[in-house]
């Protein structure tokens, strides 16, 4: 026994469901290392820089948007609230380090968050099911992230890019969002691929 | 039979695609692209229903979603749908209709008697009979009135089919796509705006779909057809046909639903039968068109009386005549154009009666060539026949419908009447604009926009053809713009509609050769008649809105889209005012019906709602737990051993925990990372007692009130850190103990810097208690001292269990000594299948809900049912904990003097004296007697077989509860039949001194 995913159980690489003509849409967990939470109380280019450099990131998002670097990916979830998600574990301990207590909060919430990447022509389709904001490109372009509600869930969605899409929710709905995306995706047909960190 | 298929013609059907169906089982032909009705008229079905009170028979009257007759029970078993219109059900293959509201039969249907007591069945029938001192009546007949009226019946079993909901966002929507809304929607698109046009039926066109006219030089139907391909054309544009724009409602949101499988005979088991969409448009064009109305004449429920345009459009749109001798009614142009253009189609038309004294010369040389009889300054005045139309009389008429000479009859099968055409305002008066009547030309108009909306075409009351292409260009454009696109006038579209029509009569009733007894009915779906009308006039009940009411005109499926403007009409004329003066009602969602099923999507049986699971759930599973529902989250029970009982399993797990050791799945208590420099002094004004005072490495019991002064929650919160606290809450409680903490961060102390973040789902948390814990604990904690000292009450140890990073803190629920061991969650069934096998010589057992509820109860701690927003810290037991020295969020009115009245229900334990348990709910009584068990004092709000007592006990909150201990009393549960005899007592049941948890 090791360390459990929260859909090691139902998201089984090449299983799925077909619909003839059909591209079926691409489902992977995400298994990122490290989803850490980070709020400042006191924005500054000076700790804006030394926490997007900890993150490995040339900067802080600006609101509503994703920075990114190999392995590495900051989101803004809210004003002076960012969420980093790094391919490698630690990431939490070491902002925290960088950051003195008067200056910033630091959660590690790696292992409350499930994640999935959900890819391909009907991605944004099947999404559009649940989110009750705009999908389109010309409203959410690659690049973007927001916090929105499937099926009564919260769930972070960041557009990766065209056609493809992160969303990331509880760790304990991973069944309910499961079910939710599977079901959803049932007129398009579906895909599991290997997880992605 | 009258109905039949025309040898040619039939822009709608295609006569290679021939589909068999069923109605009242016998088979019939249709083709594909006919709807139910045009099919069934082409078989020359003319009877289809039975109408809703007096059981008449009833036909097809019109051809859209205005049909207040043609209501059919369509598909079987599960799919059966009750009252579906004929006139806009697709017909497919193998499709079975049934007719509605009749025994044995449509033909011979029993309660037709109820036409014979038509006198006593008015208006207000209920009302007048089953009031006042015959009101214990209806309790006696409603069974029989509810078996004899109504409609179609639900089938009652499982719908079989999926439904599905989604969001849409565009720059402009329009709805309808007849020539306005193609043109709307066409003028949009070359700008660049994201365009959506739904419309409700299988084919675009609307009412080209009847028009012999040529746009572009191409029959109308066939440039709708193109104009469709070419809207497809744009990446921007979305053309979505067979979907309802429903209900208009706040922020320029529109709710729609797409028919997606109703017209396939073959249903893949992948597609919804309905989608439903939420639109929310940032302009909208309303191309929703006019809905034509009939004149109100003495027989014109009789099968056979249908709506002119209907008549054309079955001619020219499915190529089916509905009679073989129509005669055409109506004091406006469109009546000579409709039964011309059945006269091309090749029905022999008998005649077209015309109440305008000169009607138009060109349409009347038009008839005449066509071999058409035309009776101008005339009216029907009568249509005779029963189960079909047999003839109409025929009289010279004045202005306002009066007969003024010698009736004539004409051998006829079908009267097609027009009384004009009435714009559809439902989505505008929906949006919140209320229709304006125009008097002069006596239909009602959008009111003032109070949303983003604009019309175009016949629902703003423009009519001709060149007209509403002209207007829905325009409006497009114009919707486009103010959607931040620019766009470019195009070339309006060129028709060969060059006439002016001529000034129209509205003549919406006419008068009777046999007076008082004609049979007029106003509103056909609900059988109100004209005598309905006059008498709520001579009863008072002459607004509209009372009028509505009181006939229930307007009220059935079809909401009066053909009856509404007759009543008001004929109420005006009774109260001598305008039709403007009596007003009209607001027209609500949905405009047609919808679906429950499309309304809730997949949030049915399983789907209803998200399940939280903990991360050790699958084991619970796996090893017989029974999992229940608590708050969003699924816990474990109890866990069986085979042939145990819910008692026996719990009792077991409890007793146990207090002999040796056990372990639960505490992986749901609320988690709040609470962190900054005012982290403490934040705690200390939220919790009742003092929290900046905690050590780190300490953990505190806390009380949260609520700002009235109750009890809002529990919990204990464990300082990390000189700024860092994780608190706990509880299972049910976690949600809304954040949005209150983050309330109170946000609007009364932004100052303070402190961060909240739920890490509820972080932690994976389980519970070690009995006995034998610290040895269960010592095998698997690395680094972390927990002996006694190492480890005292309510000290918190961060280190590693099983291998894993993790937190240890000292806590009891259950009064054994006990520990909650925290890992992260991913680790979480590793800890605990670790924790399992370092306690096997210790015969530990994983314990459930109800075991965890038995041990507290035994000790007298409270909990979520005790906690029940109604009760304060001082009935409880708990008013110790309200610190005196500071201040916190509650204290200012837990003193006021209803919260300290001495009468309060006070916390108490109670122990059965019989061999029963006491059951939750049950009312505290004095009285042994189950008859006259007296006032309550009281009520039980936990209960339990407690092990340690080998007794039934409970806690209750009875009335000066303190008072009270050494009393026997009555656990009173009528409703279940129990009546059990109890001793109160302190609630602490066992441990009193807490010895057993100091160890």
């Amino acid at each position: 026994m090791s360390e459990v995913f929260p859909l090691a159980a139902l998201a089984v690489p090449g299983t799925g469901s077909e619909v003839p003509d059909t591209a079926p849409v691409q489902i992977a967990e995400r298994r990122p290392g490290a989803f850490v939470e980070i709020r400042l109380w006191k924005e500054s280019p000076r700790l804006s820089g030394t926490i997007a450099a900890a993150a490995e990131c040339q900067e802080l998002p600006a609101p509503g948007r994703v920075v990114t670097a190999p392995g590495h990916m900051l989101l803004s979830a809210g004003p002076a609230r960012y969420f980093a998600v790094a391919q490698e574990e630690g990431l939490a301990g070491r902002i925290a380090g960088v950051v003195a207590p008067g200056e910033a909060a630091v959660v590690d919430l790696t292992h409350g968050r499930v994640g999935l990447r959900i890819a391909g022509p009907n991605a944004e389709r099947l999404l559009q099911k649940g989110l009750a904001f705009d999908l389109a490109s010309k409203s959410f372009p690659p690049g973007s992230a927001t916090t929105g509600a499937i099926h009564h869930m919260a769930v972070t969605v960041v557009m990766i890019a065209e056609e493809t899409f992160d969303i990331f929710a509880m760790s304990s709905l991973a069944g309910s969002v499961w079910d939710w995306l599977t079901d959803s995706a049932v007129e398009y047909g579906w895909r599991v691929t290997q997880p992605i960190p | 039979m009258s109905g039949y298929r025309l040898g040619s013609g039939g822009a709608l059907v295609d006569r290679d695609v021939p589909l068999s169906f069923t109605f009242d089982g016998k088979s019939l032909r249709g083709y594909s692209g006919d709807t139910v009705a045009s099919a069934l008229l082409a078989s020359g079905i003319r009877v289809v229903g039975r109408s809703f009170k007096y059981h008449r028979p009833r036909g097809i009257f019109s051809c859209g979603p205005e049909e207040p007759n043609a209501l059919l029970t369509i598909g079987e078993g599960g799919r059966a749908e009750p009252n579906a219109r004929a006139t806009t059900a697709e017909l497919h293959d193998r499709l079975v209709a049934v007719s509605q509201n009749r025994w044995p039969s449509l033909d011979f249907d029993v309660m037709a008697v109820n036409g014979m007591l038509s006198p006593v069945f008015t208006a207000g029938f209920y009302y007048k009979t089953f009031m006042g001192p015959t009101r214990g009546a209806w309790h006696v007949y409603e069974h029989f009135i509810r078996r004899a009226a109504g409609m179609g019946a639900a089938s009652g079993k499982p719908d079989p089919d999926r439904y599905e909901k989604s969001h849409m966002f565009c720059d402009v929507l329009v709805v309808g796509a007849g020539a306005a809304g193609l043109s709307a929607a066409l003028a949009a698109a070359r700008s660049g705006a994201r365009v959506v046009l739904m419309d409700e039926n299988a084919h675009p066109g609307g009412w080209l779909q009847a028009t012999t006219g040529r746009i572009n030089g191409l029959p109308a139907l066939e440039w709708a057809r193109a104009t469709v391909a070419a809207l497809r054309a744009f990446p921007n544009a979305v053309v979505m046909s067979r979907t309802t724009v429903y209900g208009y409602y706040d922020q320029n949101q529109l709710g729609a639903v797409e028919r997606v499988t109703d017209h396939l005979s073959e249903k893949p088991a992948h597609l919804p039968r309905h989608r439903h969409w939420t639109i929310r448009a940032t302009e909208v064009v309303l191309a929703t068109g006019a809905i034509e109305q009939p004149v109100l004449v003495d027989g014109n429920d009789v099968p056979g009386v249908m709506l002119a345009g209907a008549v054309s459009r079955y001619a020219v749109g499915y190529g089916v005549a509905a009679g073989r001798r129509p005669v055409f009614f109506g004091g406006n142009d469109g009546v000579w154009e409709a039964a011309l253009a059945c006269a091309d189609a090749g029905i022999a038309v008998a005649a077209v009666v015309d109440p305008r004294a000169q009607p138009p010369h060109d349409l009347a040389a038009a008839c005449e060539a066509a071999g058409i009889t035309a009776r101008a300054g005339s009216a029907v005045v009568r249509i005779a026949g029963s189960k079909a139309v047999s003839a109409v009389e025929i009289a010279k008429v004045d202005a306002g419908g009066r007969i003024t000479g010698q009736t004539e009859t004409l051998a006829a099968d079908i009267c097609a009447t027009s009384a004009g055409w009435m714009p559809a305002v439902h989505l505008h008066s929906q949006a919140g604009s209320r229709p304006v009547f125009d008097d002069e030309r006596g239909i009602f108009l959008p009111g003032e926009p109070r949303e983003r909306w604009r019309s175009a075409g016949a629902c703003q009351g423009i009519f001709g053809l060149a007209a509403c292409l002209a207007d829905g260009e325009s409006a497009g454009l114009a919707a486009a713009e103010a959607a931040g696109f620019t766009g470019e006038k195009a070339q309006v579209p060129a028709t060969d509609d060059s006439r002016e029509p001529a000034q129209p009569l509205h003549l919406r009733a006419v008068d009777s050769p046999r007076g008082d007894k004609a049979k007029i009915f106003i509103d056909q779906q609900h059988d109100v008649t004209a005598g309905d009308v006059i008498l709520a006039h001579r009863e008072g009940f002459r607004s509209v809105e009372h009028l509505k009411r009181y006939t229930t005109l307007g009220m059935a499926t079809d909401q009066g889209k053909t009856s509404n403007v007759a009543g008001l009409s004929m109420m005006a004329a009774l109260r001598g005012d305008s039709i403007a003066a009596v007003g009209t009602t607001t027209f609500r969602a949905p405009y047609t019906p919808v679906a429950l099923g499309a309304l809730g999507g997949r949030e049915a049986g399983r789907h209803i709602r998200p399940l939280r699971r903990t991360p050790m759930h699958d084991w619970h599973v796996g090893n017989r737990a029974e999992m229940m529902p608590a708050g969003a989250w699924e816990r474990p029970r109890v866990y069986y051993l085979p042939g145990e009982t819910l008692e026996q399993a719990y009792v077991r797990e409890a007793r146990m925990v207090r002999q040796s050791v056990g372990i639960v799945d505490v992986s749901t208590l609320g988690k709040i990372d609470v962190q900054g420099p005012d982290a403490a002094a934040f705690l200390d004004r939220v919790y009742t007692n003092m929290f900046s005072t905690l050590a780190v490495g300490k953990a505190r019991y806390g009380l949260m009130l609520r700002d009235d002064g109750m009890l809002f929650d529990d919990g204990t919160s464990w300082r990390l850190s000189e700024t860092r606290y994780l608190m706990t809450t509880t299972t049910a409680n976690a949600g809304p103990v954040m949005q209150w903490l983050e309330f109170l961060l946000a609007t009364e102390w932004p100052d303070l810097k402190v961060h909240l973040t739920s890490v509820t789902d972080v932690w994976a948390g389980m519970a070690l208690a009995g006995p034998n814990s610290r040895k269960v604990l010592e095998r698997v904690a690395e680094g972390i001292d927990v002996s006694g000292e190492g480890l005292p009450h309510l000290g918190v140890r961060e280190g590693v269990i099983a291998g894993r990073p993790g937190m240890v803190a000292r806590l009891s629920f259950s009064g054994e000594l006990a520990y909650e061991v925290y890992v992260p969650a991913r680790f979480g069934l590793e800890t605990w299948e670790a924790l399992l096998e370092a306690g096997r010589e210790f015969d530990i057992i994983p314990y459930g809900l109800e075991a965890l509820g038995t041990l507290r109860i035994e000790k007298g701690h409270v909990a979520g049912a005790e906690l029940d927003g109604r009760t304060t810290a001082a009935d409880l037991g708990l008013g110790g904990l309200l610190s005196k020295k500071k201040d916190f969020i509650g204290k200012q009115m837990v003193s006021r003097e209803g919260l300290v009245d001495a009468s309060r229900l006070k916390l108490v334990g109670l122990v059965s004296r019989e061999e029963q348990g006491i059951r939750i709910g049950s009312q505290i009584v004095r009285s042994s007697s189950r008859e006259s068990p007296g006032p309550s004092i009281g009520h039980v709000t936990s209960n339990a077989y407690s092990p340690a007592l080998g007794k039934y006990i409970a806690l209750a909150l009875v009335e000066r509860g303190s008072e009270m201990h050494g009393q026997a009393v009555y656990a009173a549960d009528p409703v279940r039949g129990r009546h059990v005899s109890v001793d109160v007592r302190d609630a602490h049941f066992f441990d009193p001194d807490g010895s057993r948890m100091h160890v």
